[in-house]
């Protein structure tokens, strides 16, 4: 299984490459981009089976990026991890196509509950 | 500029909070032996502002040292760069200031995270709540300031 990570922050990146791991999904393909534009180059060219996105990014925005996908009929399972966790914006996210919204500063517990159902 | 001139929506004890979060989640690797100082002196700034119902920046200052320190524990790490450690800072106040506009009012937007050398000099802003943060024995000073009732387009960030 290949899962996307955009975030701007490779620091970020890292740790949530880190937090999957610990959540027990650290045999699968991990594919990184920096911002929205390039995650959505990435899906296009690896097809991964799952994206985690930032929000606030450079470039291309989350939000942006999910709608581009979907608007392209792209159904890749899609879930924020971003420092946002109002419910303005877990409404937005949803509305838009996500799976799930995870807000930072998470857990691998948080990961599990969300991912579990995702991630086979 | 006087501080704490307006009510704050959010309080020092959220900001303890929140900022215990952070360390809890992102500051894991408490058993990494501490950074020996290398000479690095300063301090680094970081703000994230927050447009729309509400205005105004979180910022985060924290000495050149202790940034660096706190990079390797993120990154679990101890080959870090001045760009690392300037990501990671900027994450830090990013993850904050996300937030704490989770406890202001709907409708606002968080702006993407700047890191620099200096504090401005002439802060177009208000400090209206303020505390200390202890990461990894590192201080980290944590500000919310407001620009409410001023003229946006002349506001800059006050990291």
């Amino acid at each position: 299984m290949k899962i996307l990570i955009a975030d701007d922050s490779r620091v970020m990146r890292q740790i949530v490459i880190r937090t999957l791991r610990q959540a027990g999904y650290g045999g699968h393909d991990l594919i990184e981009a920096e911002n929205g534009a390039v995650a959505l180059e990435l899906v296009r060219t690896h097809a991964p089976d799952l994206v985690l996105s930032d929000w606030n990014m450079p470039e291309m925005n989350g939000i942006d990026l999910l709608r581009e996908l979907r608007a392209n009929g792209d159904q890749v399972p899609f879930g924020f991890v971003t420092s946002e966790g109002t419910p303005e914006m877990v409404q937005r996210a949803m509305s838009s196509g996500a799976l799930f919204l995870i807000a930072k500063p998470f857990t691998a517990d948080s990961f599990r509950d969300e991912l579990d159902a995702v991630v086979a | 500029m006087s501080a704490f001139a307006q009510e704050s929506p959010v309080t020092p004890e959220d900001l303890q909070l929140l900022g215990g979060d952070v360390l809890a989640a992102f500051l894991l690797d408490h058993d990494r032996p501490g950074d020996p100082d290398h000479g690095r002196s300063g301090v680094l700034h970081a703000s994230v502002s927050v447009r729309g119902a509400w205005n105004g920046w979180i910022t985060l200052e924290v000495s050149r040292a202790a940034a660096h320190d706190l990079t390797r524990r993120m990154l679990h790490d101890d080959d870090v760069d001045d760009d690392d450690v300037r990501d990671a800072v900027g994450e830090l106040v990013n993850v904050l200031g996300g937030n704490v506009k989770s406890l202001l009012v709907d409708g606002c937007v968080l702006g993407l995270p700047e890191v620099t050398d200096h504090q401005h000099p002439d802060q177009p802003s208000v400090e209206i709540c303020r505390t200390e943060l202890w990461w990894a024995d590192h201080p980290v000073t944590v500000r919310v300031w407001s620009a409410e009732g001023r003229d946006l387009h002349s506001l800059r960030s006050p990291a």
